[in-house]
């Protein structure tokens, strides 16, 4: 979707008043900065943020950074000239300066010394090499979901940014919302007595967000675009415009689709919920209808089965009427279903319920960038720090490999390994176009 | 006997035998099919080699398909095909494969598909196979190489690649660092360490992260992890390498690095200490902490914050006292820090201290004080937070019983139902609050007899406000309906009456919706209005009929609004209603919605369903005066999602809003989505 149907989009919400708290987001509780008085900060108390990535997402998430007091955002990088140019004016004119820097290469950016944290706001078959380079160079990472394009380098990415001990937020920014959070300590706290099934309900086809579905042929790259770079270390593949901005998630050397587009919020919700952000399935079949034909080849229909240890099973399915969208656990005694702007039980009297002090009690985020700022601040770990965006991106990554393989999937979720499938098992990483290497 | 059986066997036999060779046929067909595909082509040719590959894996018949796929890369197959197939393959490839893919890696244009092949498979031969390549290949091929030795963990390559470190090729380096790193062992350790020192600047940090990386896979070997880990620790190599190195040191020596995090604490400056801090949470339970602690005073400002984060996520106890020493810190945010570590770790010594704070302080501060107390953990702190009401200040009191309602503390209510008649307003509202939480069914009489007796009028307001949010928390419950209809019964005040109506129409029960169409019969008219007023409340579809006929046909002109008012609500309100069933009915409540308001919410509503029936409704407000640019706002809110399901449907109301707007921003953005569509 462009930003400009964004717009009107709020537009509409504003004018007609239909937009409620929850959509907006709570008001921070914790103050804008950590040394200053007043929410004031002194420019050299600043976290300074480079930003990697400015097109679709990477753009959002820069924009959510520039109103916090406590950040200064001096660097943008990007492979298209046109986002670069985009990102830079929104945040000079934000600084009522002409300071902020640009850059083509994100290794330049990681090289300022002067740079804190980065915000990585890249398509999926560039999240691992960015973030590994940023955990070496002892940045603090904001990263977009899913954690990585294939499991081997969400593992990858998890050691370094442990060996550098780098605070990392994920872009699941459902957990810093209420409905979200009070439906997980129900789950946790048992309301809902032993939970047996959680179904998760995605989205399915594909959505033309870019606008360029009917550019579907070859054609040479624009000039303002580095299209080399921007293929990276994906296989290459001639230039087309329909599998480039925003609509790269459609294919899958470059992200995963709907499934994967999505495993990092409602999955994520899912094992919040269950306390499985250290854990995940050992087992995962599924089924998908992918694209014989055309520019996209990711599934448009789809559903995956994981089951868990204690008897747990995870529905993740796209475009099947019987699953509701968002997160709904059924436990013995009742359940709970939540997405974004809504939360129902059964029975409804849990919704009052109000989390005793003796119980689970989830973080009461500050908002997600927020969480961010202020774990790279007290060195705490975030809302969605690397391993739990791994977890839940694991269960898409499996239901992935078992919907192209035909067949069920058995993995050892402690090891990471799919056990007795050799084909399966070199399906988890693959090899990086030359010279690009984790 | 025999006879029979026997010409089965031989039928079957030969349709097995027809069928392979159909089979076998059609592989043929489709694999020349494949071999003249180009990019930008039709795929369908792939996907149906795609599903057979997969289903010969299923089947087991796999080395089959391999000669034919080895077949295509040796032959004169285009590019695209090449590469399609070396995807295939890597998944599959067996060591019959490697010397063709091997063979690719000699082409410039198939190099990094065959190493893609060669990179994932399994077969024991690609390693030595790619280590002859070594030798054979330059510049960026040569580093692709290392990467995937590196990857694949060939401690075969080690010897041959450890010469690169000598190299005088920056890139050459980083890739042979970075692929050692991997590889790991003594001989990989051993040739990093002698190359670090020798090395230009610039490659530096990638020997030192490939040393830290072998020191890091030293898991069953924990005294050779730690002496490369001192060796970076130790030297002068820039803060964030060795801030790596403590990590690891904590990491594996436990509570024998708790000297090392001292004197960093003590010796270190910034970001060293920021780390050795953050490490406390690394030490086993147990570790005594006191002479980390004993720092704390002469921290800075944000390092404090940090120890007091650490020892709360280590949830010890010594957290509580440095906390309690700064809450009268004159910086705010070191006084919040400290707020959330006594939410964790306080106990019931805090109870009046944390109250306090929260009626002596403002905004973010009262916040996190009042949190902090209603997080408080032990037995103990519910009963004592009761006990001290009575005898605490006014200020102090209301906190308190703010506190119960945060806590949910059981068998407060009594208590609550004294300090509801207080004379202080700010301790009656606070009550207020608090009931309504953790109030139940069995108090439901006694809220009643508040509603039906209010002292004044002041808490008259607050009394059915109460009994409003219990009846609806216990919605499934019959109490509270059974209390409220003996009551109507014996009422003569409309007022209250009116009260207990309005009541019941939030409750959602099967019997107060008996109740209150009982009540839409009733002689009196205000009677009458107040049932029609609490059905418009209801929480679910079940009074829209009841509704729709009072909007037709009600008698009077206020019934008729807040019936319309209510039937828009409800449709709104329940996810439970098909959406093209709300688009007929946001339908006929426009009929009778004759005010801005009322219009403006049926607007709203179809906004909200983005179908293409709510697209067509609102398309045909377009045209009516009154609707125009609401309906306007909402086609272009819903566009991007109506686009997808009915592109030409959207496009043509676009078109309509273009043809008849005389609003500028509204015609600017229905253009850019029509030229985007």
């Amino acid at each position: 979707m462009s930003n400009k149907i964004k717009i009107s989009r709020r537009k509409f919400l504003k004018q007609t008043a239909l937009a409620s708290g929850a959509i907006l987001g709570a008001p921070y509780i914790v103050p804008s900065s950590v040394l200053g008085k007043n929410g004031a900060v002194v420019p050299s108390d600043k976290i300074t943020l480079g930003c990697i990535g400015v097109g679709w997402q990477g753009t959002e998430n820069m924009q959510n950074f520039l109103p916090e007091s406590d950040v200064q955002v001096i660097a943008v990088c990007d492979v298209d000239k046109t986002h670069l140019d985009n990102a830079r004016q929104i945040v000079n004119k934000h600084y009522n300066n002409q300071d902020c820097k640009t850059y083509e290469n994100f290794r330049d950016v990681l090289a300022r010394k002067d740079i804190d944290a980065v915000s990585l706001g890249l398509p999926d078959h560039w999240h691992a090499i960015p973030a590994i380079e940023a955990a070496k160079s002892g940045k603090d990472i904001y990263g977009e979901k899913p954690l990585s394009h294939n499991l081997k380098e969400g593992r990858a990415m998890i050691i370094a940014v442990n060996r550098y001990n780098r605070i990392w937020q994920t872009g699941s920014w459902q957990r810093s919302q209420e409905n979200f959070r009070f439906a997980c300590e129900l789950v946790r706290n048992g309301r809902i007595g032993k939970v047996s099934r959680v179904e998760v309900g995605l989205p399915s086809g594909h959505a033309d967000f870019a606008g360029t579905k009917k550019f579907n042929k070859i054609s040479e790259p624009p000039p303002e675009l580095n299209y080399n770079t921007w293929i990276g270390p994906a296989p290459y593949l001639p230039y087309i415009r329909s599998r480039v901005h925003k609509n790269w998630r459609w294919h899958l050397n470059y992200g995963g689709g709907q499934i994967m587009d999505w495993v990092g919020h409602h999955v994520d919700i899912a094992h919040w919920g269950l306390d499985l952000d250290n854990s995940g399935p050992f087992e995962v079949s599924g089924t998908g209808e992918y694209p014989t034909d055309g520019v996209w080849n990711t599934a448009t229909k789809y559903r995956c089965e994981a089951k868990y240890a204690n008897e747990l099973t995870m529905i993740i399915a796209g475009g099947h009427s019987d699953v509701r969208g968002g997160t709904k656990w059924i436990g013995k005694d009742g359940w709970i279903w939540v997405n974004r702007g809504g939360i129902d039980a059964h029975p409804k009297s849990l919704l009052n319920d109000v989390i005793g002090p003796e119980e689970t009690q989830l973080l009461k985020s500050p908002g997600h960038i927020r969480n961010f700022l202020d774990c790279i601040k007290s060195r705490r770990e975030t809302l969605t720090p690397c391993e739990t965006a791994h977890r839940s991106a694991t269960p898409g990554h499996l239901g992935q490999i078992a919907m192209l393989l035909g067949r069920t999937i058995h993995f050892d979720p402690d090891k990471e390994e799919i056990k007795n499938d050799p084909t399966a098992t070199a399906m988890l990483g693959r090899a990086y176009r030359s010279p690009w290497n984790l | 006997m025999f006879q029979k059986p026997l010409t089965h066997l031989i039928s079957f036999i030969l349709f097995v035998g027809i069928t392979f060779a159909y089979a076998e046929t059609d592989l043929d067909a489709l694999l020349d099919e494949v071999s003249k595909y180009e990019y930008g082509k039709s795929r369908e040719s792939l996907s149906d080699l795609n599903k057979k590959i997969v289903e010969s894996l299923n089947l087991g018949t796999q080395e089959e398909m391999e000669q034919k796929l080895i077949d295509v890369l040796n032959s004169d197959a285009t590019l695209a095909a090449k590469e399609f197939i070396c995807s295939e393959i890597s998944a599959f490839g067996s060591e019959k494969a490697v010397p063709s893919l091997i063979k690719l890696l000699g082409n410039e244009n198939t190099f990094n598909m065959a190493l893609y092949a060669l990179h994932r498979m399994s077969a024991q031969n690609v390693n030595q196979q790619l280590r002859l390549q070594l030798p054979k290949t330059k510049g960026n091929k040569h580093i692709a190489i290392i990467n995937t030795l590196g990857e694949r963990q060939d401690s075969k390559a080690v010897e041959s690649l450890a010469e690169n470190l000598k190299s005088s090729d920056s890139k050459l380096i980083i890739a042979t660092a970075s692929a050692l790193g991997k590889i790991a062992g003594d001989e990989a350790v051993s040739a990093l360490k002698n190359a670090i020192p020798k090395t230009a600047a610039d490659t530096q940090p990638v020997l030192l992260d490939a040393y830290l990386s072998c020191a890091d896979q030293y898991t069953n070997e924990p005294q050779k992890a730690q002496a490369i880990y001192s060796d970076v620790l130790e030297s002068k190599y820039p803060v964030y390498l060795r801030s790596a190195a403590l990590v690891g040191m904590v990491k594996t020596s436990g509570k024998e690095s708790l000297k090392t995090l001292h004197r960093t604490l003590k010796e270190e400056k910034g970001p060293m200490q920021s780390m050795a801090i953050s490490l406390i949470r690394e030490l086993p339970a147990g570790t005594d902490l006191s002479s980390l602690t004993a720092e704390f005073s002469v921290l800075t400002l944000l390092l404090k914050i940090q120890m007091l984060a650490a020892l709360t996520d280590r949830k010890e106890a010594s957290g509580r006292e440095l906390a309690i020493q700064v809450l009268d810190d004159k910086n705010q945010s070191l006084r919040l820090a400290a707020l959330n570590t006594l939410a964790i770790l306080g106990n019931e010594n805090d109870i009046l201290l944390l109250a306090g704070i929260a009626a002596k302080s403002k905004g973010v501060e009262k916040e996190s004080a009042r949190k902090s107390l209603g997080q408080l953990k032990g037995q103990n702190i519910d009963q004592l937070i009761l006990s001290k009401i009575p005898e605490s200040d006014t200020s102090i009191k209301v906190e308190l019983i703010h506190s119960i309602g945060q806590r949910n503390i059981k068998d407060s209510s009594d208590l609550l139902f004294e300090t509801i008649a207080s004379e202080q307003n700010e301790v009656r509202k606070e009550s207020y609050q608090s009931l309504s939480i953790v109030a139940d069914e069995n108090d439901f009489h006694k809220i009643i007899e508040l509603v039906v007796n209010p002292e004044d009028k002041t808490n008259a307001q607050r009394n059915r406000s109460l009994a409003a949010k219990v009846a609806t928390k216990y919605a499934k419950s019959d109490v509270p309906v059974t209390l409220i209809s003996d009551r109507l019964t014996t009422i003569n005040d409309l007022e209250i009456k009116s009260a207990l109506l309005n009541i019941l129409g939030k409750t959602g029960n099967e019997k107060a919706l008996l109740v209150l169409r009982n009540s839409m019969q009733d002689n009196n008219e205000q009677v009458k209005s107040a049932a029609i007023g609490a059905l418009a409340l209801w929480p679910d579809a079940k009074p829209l009929n009841d509704l729709y006929a009072i909007v037709q046909k009600g008698e009077s002109e206020k019934d008729r609004l807040a019936a319309l008012r209510g039937y828009i609500r409800i449709i709104t309100a329940d996810d439970n209603i098909d959406w093209d069933e709300k688009v007929s009915y946001y339908e006929k409540a426009m009929n009778y919605a004759d005010k801005s308001n009322e219009q403006r919410m049926i607007i709203r509503g179809l906004a909200r369903i983005e179908t293409v029936r709510s697209l067509d409704l609102l398309r045909s407000y377009l045209d009516r005066e009154e609707l125009s640019l609401n309906a306007q706002l909402a086609i272009l809110y819903m566009a991007p999602e109506t686009a997808q399901a009915d592109p030409e449907k959207t496009k043509a109301a676009l078109k309509h809003i273009l043809d008849i707007t005389s609003n500028d921003e509204n015609r600017h953005e229905a253009q850019i989505m029509l030229d985007q569509l």
